[in-house]
C-alpha cells in the first residue's frame, strides 16, 4: 500500500532522513525502533504532510500515485492516520464535536452521506467503550485536562472511529500503565484485518508481545540499519543500540 | 487618513444643536443637561495624547458633525427581518426609538417597572431627571456629557426588591440610518431590588451603509444580594461608531456577570465601570471583541474596589482579521479600605492576518494590602501545531480555521448561563466567522 524509497528530508537545511526505505502490505504490521532523535517522529510526520521539512530526494507513493502531492487532510481521507507521539490539546473545542467533524469531512471526501448528530453519537458511544474511556470524554474539550494515558486512548479512540487503511503509530504505548498497554494492544488487534497496515514506533519490546508484527526496523541516524523477526526486538531489548551502531556508519 | 479636527468648530455645532432641540425648556433636568454641554464645550472632544484615549484615533466621529434625529416614519421598521429570532419578553428601539410593533412585553411580570425615556421624558420628566441626578456620578468623559445634553431615549427599567423569579428581558436596538452623519443619545437606567434577579440581552444591530454613531449610557445599580446578568451584543455596521459608558454599582452581597462581544463597527469604544461598593459583592466582567475590515474596538475597563471583602474576576478575549485594531486597558483598584480584595483579569489575543493589530495594557493600583491580584496578557496566532492535528484527521484547513477560533471564543462565551442566549450569541460569533470565507 505505501512504499517509500530513498527518502531524504531536511529541517532547515539539516538532514534528519538519510535515505529511508520501507514498504508495507496490507494486512502487515511493521514496528520501528530506535534512540531518541533518530527521525521516527520525522518519519511519521512526513508521511501524515506536516509542513515545515524538506523532502531532499527519494519518494513516498500510495497505492501507486505520489503521496507527497497530496495535502494532509487529503492524505487523511485516504485512509492515513498518525496516532501523535504528543496529542494536541484543544481548548474550547468540543471533543465529540471534533470526532464528528473529522469523521464527516472523510464521509464528504469520499462522496458517502454525512451522518447526522444521533448516529453520530451511537456510533461514537460503541467505539469509546472498546477504549475503556467514560462516555464524559465526549463532552470535554480536545485532550484538555487529559491524563497521559487518556490522550493516548483518545487516538485509539479516533482510530477505530476514523477506520484508516494505514495507522501509524508514534509511541503510542509510552507513559501507558500495564492496563492501558493491554487496551491499546487489544483495540489494535481488534483492528487488524487482511486489508489494514501498520507502523507502529516503539521504544518497548514489551507492546510487540502483543501485537505479532511481521517486521521489526532499527531506525539510527535517519536510516533503517537493520530489519528482522520478532526476534530483533528481543535482542535490542538486552543488548541496546550500540552492537548496530557500526552498520550505521556505513 | 484622520481629517484635522477642528474642536471649537465641534463644540459649536452641538451648542446649536442643544438650542434647536431644548432652547424652549426649563425645569432642573434641562439645568442639569446645559451644565453637562457647558462641561462639554469646556473640555472638547478628547485627543489622542490623553492618557485615557491613547492609541484611539477618533476621526470617524469627530471629523463629522453628526445631527440628532426626529422619531422615525413607520415604514422604516416594517420588513425589518430578524435573522436571529427575538425572545420575549422585548423592547425593539429603532433608531432610537421605541417601536411597540416590534416589541412583546406580554410574558413580563406587572411588578416590573419598565418603561422607554422617550415616554417618560414627555410625561414624567421629574422621575428621569430623579434618576439621572441621583445616579450619575460627576463624569469627566464628554461623550457621556454630550449624552447627558441630548438623551432622548433608552429605557428604564426597575425591579421590586425579593423577586422570586429572574427576570429575562431582551433590548434589541436596531440602527438604520435615513441620512449620513446622524446620532443616536441613548441612556438605560436600571435598578435592580435587593435579592432580585435580572437577566438582560442588550443588543446593537447597524443596518445599511451610513455613517452613523450610538453614543450609549447605562446605568445600573445592583442592590443588596441583587443579581445581574448581561450580555451586550454590538453588531454595527462597517461604517457604524459605538461609543458606550457603562456604570455598574454593585451593593453588599449582590453578584453581577457582564458581557460584551463586540463585533465590527468603524469605531467601538466601551468603557465599563464596574464599583464594588457593598462588602462581598463579586463581579464578572467578560468580553469578546471580534474585528476585521478597519474595525477599531477599544476597551477600557475599570474595576473599583472600594470596600473589603469583595471578588472580582475579567476575562476578555479578542480575535483580530485583517486591518482591524483593539484596545484592551483593564485597570484594577484597590482602595486602602477593600482588604481582603481577590481580582484577577486575562486578555487574550488571537490575530489572524499580519495587519491586524492589538494594544493590550494592564493597569493594577492597588493601596491595600491583604488583597490577591493577578493579571495577565497574551497576544498570538492560530497554533500550527493545532492546525496540523486538525487537518491530520481529514478536516479541511478553513474548517480547522473555524474550529480553532470558535473554540477560542468559547471560553468566554460558556460563561453565559442562559442556554437560549448562549446559542443566540455562538451563532452571531460563527457566523462572523464564516461571513469572512465568503468575502475572501
Ligand atoms: N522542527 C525541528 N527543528 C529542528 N530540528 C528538529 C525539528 N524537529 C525534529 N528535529 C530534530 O530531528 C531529529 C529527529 O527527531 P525525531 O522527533 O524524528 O526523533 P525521534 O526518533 O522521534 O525521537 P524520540 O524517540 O525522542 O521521539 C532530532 O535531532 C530533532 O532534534
Ligand atoms: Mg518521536
Amino acid at each position: 500500500m505505501i512504499e517509500i524509497k530513498d527518502l531524504h528530508v531536511s529541517i532547515e537545511d539539516k538532514e534528519i532522513l538519510k535515505g529511508i526505505n520501507l514498504s508495507i502490505k496490507p494486512g502487515e504490521l511493521h514496528a520501528i525502533m530506535g534512540r531518541n532523535g533518530s527521525g521516527k517522529s520525522t518519519l511519521s510526520n512526513v508521511i501524515s504532510g506536516r509542513d515545515g521539512y524538506t523532502i531532499t530526494k527519494g519518494s513516498i507513493t500510495w497505492y501507486g500515485q505520489d503521496l507527497l502531492k497530496l495535502s494532509p487532510e487529503d492524505r487523511a481521507c485516504e485512509g492515513i492516520f498518525m496516532g501523535f507521539q504528543y496529542p494536541v490539546v484543544i481548548p474550547g473545542v468540543n471533543n465529540m464535536y471534533f470526532l464528528k467533524a473529522a469523521y464527516n469531512a472523510q464521509r464528504r471526501y469520499k462522496g458517502e452521506e454525512e451522518l447526522d448528530s444521533m448516529d453520530f453519537i451511537s456510533l461514537i458511544k460503541t467505539k469509546i467503550k472498546e477504549v475503556k474511556l467514560d462516555e464524559s470524554f465526549l463532552q470535554r474539550a480536545v485532550n484538555d485536562g487529559f491524563s497521559g494515558g487518556e490522550k493516548k486512548r483518545n487516538e485509539i479512540l479516533q482510530m477505530i472511529t476514523l477506520e484508516p487503511k494505514l495507522a501509524i503509530l508514534d509511541e503510542t504505548d509510552s507513559g501507558l500503565d500495564i492496563d492501558a498497554l493491554k487496551i491499546v494492544a487489544e483495540g489494535v488487534n481488534n483492528f487488524r484485518n487482511p486489508q489494514r497496515g501498520f507502523l507502529v514506533i516503539t521504544h518497548y519490546q514489551r507492546i510487540l508481545n502483543y501485537m505479532d508484527p511481521d517486521r521489526i526496523h532499527v531506525m539510527i541516524d535517519g536510516k533503517i540499519v537493520k530489519s528482522g523477526g520478532r526476534n530483533l526486538a528481543l535482542k535490542l531489548e538486552q543488548q541496546g543500540y550500540g552492537w548496530l551502531d557500526e552498520a550505521a556508519a556505513v | 487618513m484622520a481629517k484635522s479636527i477642528d474642536t471649537s468648530a465641534i463644540t459649536k455645532h452641538y451648542q446649536r444643536e442643544f438650542e434647536r432641540l431644548h432652547g424652549n425648556s426649563n425645569g432642573s433636568l434641562t439645568a442639569w443637561r446645559r451644565a453637562a454641554l457647558d462641561q462639554f464645550s469646556a473640555s472638547g472632544l478628547p485627543s489622542s495624547k490623553q492618557e485615557d484615549w491613547r492609541n484611539l484615533n477618533l476621526g470617524p466621529i469627530s471629523g463629522e458633525y453628526f445631527v440628532a434625529t426626529p422619531a422615525p416614519e413607520l415604514d422604516l421598521f416594517n420588513n425589518l427581518d430578524f435573522k436571529y429570532l427575538p425572545r420575549t419578553p422585548r423592547l425593539v428601539f429603532v433608531n432610537g426609538y421605541f417601536t411597540a410593533e416590534l416589541s412583546d412585553l406580554s410574558q413580563l411580570s406587572d411588578e416590573v417597572k419598565i418603561n422607554s425615556l422617550t415616554y417618560l421624558l414627555k410625561t414624567d420628566p421629574k422621575q428621569v431627571a430623579k434618576a439621572v441626578l441621583g445616579n450619575t456620578p460627576e463624569s469627566t468623559n464628554p461623550f457621556d456629557r454630550l449624552n447627558a445634553a441630548f438623551f432622548n431615549s433608552g429605557v428604564k427599567i426597575d425591579l421590586p426588591a425579593r423577586l422570586i423569579d429572574p427576570v429575562t428581558i431582551q433590548l434589541i436596538f436596531i440602527t438604520r440610518p435615513t441620512s449620513d452623519n446622524q446620532v443616536f443619545h441613548l441612556r438605560n437606567l436600571i435598578n435592580i431590588g435587593s435579592g432580585s434577579q435580572l437577566n438582560l440581552v442588550e443588543q446593537y444591530i447597524g443596518l445599511g451603509e451610513l455613517n452613523y454613531f450610538n453614543n450609549v449610557v447605562t446605568d445600573v445599580v445592583v442592590e443588596e444580594n441583587g443579581g445581574f446578568e448581561c450580555t451586550k451584543i454590538q453588531a454595527e455596521t462597517p461604517s457604524g461608531n459605538q461609543l458606550s459608558n457603562t456604570i455598574l454599582n454593585q451593593q453588599t452581597d449582590s453578584r453581577s456577570k457582564s458581557l460584551t462581544v463586540s463585533m465590527s463597527g468603524k469605531l467601538v469604544r466601551n468603557n465599563l465601570l464596574l464599583a464594588l461598593r457593598g462588602e462581598g459583592a463579586h463581579g464578572d466582567l467578560n468580553g469578546l471583541y471580534l474585528g476585521r475590515h478597519n474595525n477599531v474596538i477599544d476597551n477600557h475597563t475599570l474595576i473599583d474596589h472600594i470596600v473589603p471583602n469583595c471578588t472580582s474576576a475579567e476575562l476578555y478575549k479578542g480575535i483580530l482579521d485583517e486591518n482591524a485594531q483593539a484596545i484592551f486597558n483593564g485597570k484594577i483598584i484597590v482602595q486602602p479600605d477593600a482588604q481582603k480584595t481577590n481580582a484577577n483579569q486575562i486578555n487574550r489575543n488571537l490575530l489572524l492576518s499580519d495587519k491586524a493589530r492589538v494594544h493590550t495594557n494592564p493597569q493594577l493600583e492597588i493601596d491595600a494590602d491583604d488583597v490577591k491580584c493577578s493579571h495577565g496578557s497574551t497576544t498570538g496566532e492560530l497554533d500550527s501545531d493545532t492546525l496540523f492535528y486538525l487537518r491530520s484527521r481529514g478536516i479541511s484547513t478553513a474548517e480547522a480555521q473555524a474550529l480553532m477560533v470558535n473554540g477560542f471564543a468559547n471560553e468566554v462565551l460558556e460563561t453565559i448561563s442562559d442556554d437560549a442566549t448562549r446559542e443566540l450569541v455562538i451563532n452571531m460569533v460563527s457566523d462572523w466567522f464564516i461571513n469572512k470565507s465568503e468575502i475572501s
